[in-house]
């Protein structure tokens, strides 16, 4: 694939109609997780990097992308970077997952280097050790702040007006909130398409990463001291300018829910459309339950009223940890254990859980080979 | 049949799914694997291609009272009744779901949930279900004033032509107009791989191979191709219970023994592998018959199958969905027998 090359692809817009709001309203889920590196990111930093790319002075032949970000923005980075032919070099700190180490490595990551014990270290190394290397040849990847990005990330929301009914637009939008990027983007098209007056938009943040919370309290942008939740997607010290901006809009809803329901929107999804987010984007889907929706905008959803929920993806989730989840924050479903449907329902999906005849001796899962072994075998060819 | 111009604007009850490059999957089988996917369908599964279409072809051929009379019964607990209410609830009719009394409640709250005129338990077996359904609920319906059409799981021209829409799409969707170098699907009762061949021969490409993948315990094609006669498997005896169709279908038997067309029979274990790890890799969660085709990507096992694989050859595996997984059951499967 050449330069040329799109880095994102048209999501689809799911309407299941699902019954978790109330079995008139129309919920639509914008499948992010369905872009190349699995999050919305492939949108923004495909952008960003396909305008740094042409801006490139003619005589440099060979550009190389580098980032810092272990997480969604870097595997991001390295997938736009596949798509356009031009090496990606991530270094992070030490305290990212080897989950996502491993997932970065795996897209085809020129490099990954493991570099001090926050970003902020991982980021310096970067800028003053390795990219003065490349010269003229280094293109610099931001994880969000850059109007670049937002640009990118505005693509979504063009597609989601696209894809409702002309005479059925959204009449409701919820996104996540880390830095406010993918808020920015959403923002940015409403305006443009002169929908943002009769749209609402709902930015999600998680407790102990509600760095626009904070700000919109203190009228000002303001930076969180450390970020202690869990969805560390979500984890920006600061939100951007015109994150807080947006945020003032009368359009606007704030929501900070804790991990806990963040956790339980991501097994929900599980349950009911049998696709894994992690925290960060698990947290939408939470306001769907349990009239959580109607508490942050203040008033009922109307049963004709369309909300579409960007949901955004992300790599930071496995089978393990959504069952670590569950166990940890179960207490969250135990005010509905007594009702006879969820009785039955438990009850059922008991039997539902077939015993598998494996035999004994059975290997478990981390026998199978993994990447680091394929990457072994590929390196033999 | 009525004439064009009396045709109804009918909505289409299935949808056009993404194929989409799996990066991960394609560095595991060393080619480039394309994924379909068919979990996104109405339905949770790929049966609303060819139920939908069965639904809507009856209604197309019926005028205005006919259309009004309709009422589509199916004996499926599984993903082809789920399909069959998805797809009436879409065209504006009717549909009952008959099933034995060993459906789950869950199962059966899920089918009214999605907007079944009524769900009816009866018989100790499928088999005890359906001749019920036949013998006495439609002709019950037919005293009563309706029009009951039966829907059979896979068995019908109306639903192979349905499921034969995803290979015109996947055609349009591979990049610059490349073809599919071989397309991996399950085979239950075959009525997908009939899809299959026949979309690939519409659209003049009958030579692409096509692996018909089954699990041990639930290979009915297998059998009859290796006992060179349509054959009946004894019982289901594999987890992927949704792939348990003892005898295939006679036109499957049939298209399974053209020279494109491989065979392959794994096990409840790579099955059970193939869910598991495409959870992983692509958070996508599919049932035991549909991590079956997929397993194929892991550990190189593809090159057993297709000798001439390079790396850049294009296998376009159909993810069929499916309804009957949950995230205790990978859990549960993650951990193995050891808990």
């Amino acid at each position: 694939m050449g330069r040329d090359a799109a880095p994102g692809v048209v999501c689809p817009l799911s309407g299941r109609g699902m019954p978790f709001l109330n079995r008139r309203s129309r919920i639509f889920l914008k499948m992010e997780t369905l872009q190349p590196s699995g999050s919305f990111k492939s949108r923004g930093i495909g952008h960003y990097l396909l305008r740094r790319v042409e801006e490139l002075a003619s005589h440099i032949a060979n550009p190389h992308i580098f980032c810092s970000s272990g997480g969604n923005a870097g595997l991001a980075a390295v997938h736009a970077s596949r798509t356009l032919g031009l090496p990606c070099t991530v270094v992070v700190p030490s305290t990212v997952k080897q989950l996502m180490v491993t997932k970065i490595r795996t897209a085809g990551a020129y490099q990954v280097l493991q570099h001090g014990d926050a970003w902020a270290d991982a980021d310096k190394f970067m800028r003053e050790h390795l990219m003065p290397q490349a010269g003229e040849a280094a293109i610099y990847a931001p994880p969000f702040d850059h109007p670049d990005i937002w640009a990118g990330n505005s693509t979504l929301m063009y597609e989601i007006a696209a894809q409702m009914p002309p005479s059925a637009p959204a009449d409701i939008v919820v996104c996540s909130v880390g830095g406010g990027g993918l808020l920015n983007g959403v923002a940015m098209a409403l305006d443009d398409l002169q929908l943002a007056a009769s749209t609402t938009v709902v930015g999600v943040e998680t407790a102990g990463a509600e760095s626009l919370a904070a700000a919109v309290r203190a009228g000002q942008l303001v930076t969180l001291p450390r970020i202690t939740s869990q969805a560390t997607s979500l984890g920006c010290a600061q939100v951007t300018q015109m994150t807080l901006d947006v945020a003032q809009r009368a359009t606007f809803r704030g929501v900070v829910l804790p991990d806990a329901e963040a956790a339980m929107g991501c097994w929900r999804l599980a349950d009911d459309e049998r696709v894994m987010v992690e925290l960060a984007c698990g947290v939408n889907v939470a306001l769907c339950y349990d009239g959580r929706l109607e508490k942050a905008l203040g008033r009922p959803v109307r049963p004709d009223e369309r909300v579409v929920i960007v949901l955004c993806g992300g790599s930071n989730v496995t089978v393990d940890m959504l069952a670590e989840w569950r166990k940890e924050y179960a207490y969250l479903e135990q005010p509905l254990r007594s009702s006879p449907e969820r009785e039955s329902r438990q009850q059922d999906q008991k039997e539902d859980v077939y015993e598998p005849a494996v035999p004994e001796r059975a290997p478990v899962r981390p026998q199978w080979p993994g990447v680091e072994e394929v990457l072994q075998l590929e390196a033999k060819l | 049949m009525t004439a064009p111009e009396q045709q109804p604007k009918l909505p289409c009850p299935w949808r056009e799914t993404p194929l989409i490059l799996s990066s991960i999957l394609s560095k595991h089988a060393r080619c480039q694997i394309y994924l379909k996917l068919e979990n996104l369908q109405p339905s949770g599964s790929f049966k609303s291609r060819g139920i939908g279409n069965f639904l809507l072809s009856h209604l197309q051929s019926a005028d205005a009272e006919q259309r009004d009379k309709t009422h589509f019964y199916s004996s499926s607990g599984g993903n082809a009744g789920l399909a069959c209410v998805h797809a009436a609830v879409t065209l504006g009719v009717p549909a009952t779901i008959v099933v034995p009394m060993t459906t789950t409640q869950y199962t059966i709250d899920k089918m009214r949930a999605a907007g079944a005129a009524d769900v009816l338990q009866e018989g100790a077996s499928w088999y005890e279900c359906d001749q019920y359904l036949r013998e006495t609920v439609i002709p019950r319906a037919k005293d009563a004033g309706e029009i009951p059409v039966y829907v059979p799981p896979f068995d019908a021209e109306e639903i192979w032509d349905g499921h034969g829409t995803l290979v015109e799409e996947v055609i349009a969707q591979m990049p610059s107009g490349q073809k599919p170098d071989a397309i991996l699907c399950s085979v239950g009762g075959g009525g997908l791989f009939c899809g299959i061949i026949r979309g690939l021969k519409k659209a003049g490409l009958d030579a692409t191979p096509v692996l018909a993948v089954e699990t041990e315990g639930a290979h009915s094609l297998a059998l009859s191709l290796e006992k060179g006669e349509l054959s009946t498997l004894p019982a289901i005896t594999s987890i992927a219970t949704t792939l348990g169709a003892r005898t295939v279908a006679p036109q499957a038997f049939a298209y399974g023994q053209r020279p494109s067309v491989k065979s392959v029979v794994l096990t409840d274990k790579d099955a059970i592998e193939g869910c598991v790890r495409f959870a992983d890799d692509e958070r996508i969660m599919v049932e035991a018959a549909c991590g079956v085709s997929l397993s194929l990507c892991y550990g190189n096992k593809l090159r057993q199958y297709l000798s001439d694989l390079t790396e850049k050859s294009r296998v376009v595996v159909v993810v069929c969905g499916g309804s009957n997984i949950t995230a205790e059951m990978l859990a549960k499967w993650t951990r193995g027998p050891r808990q």
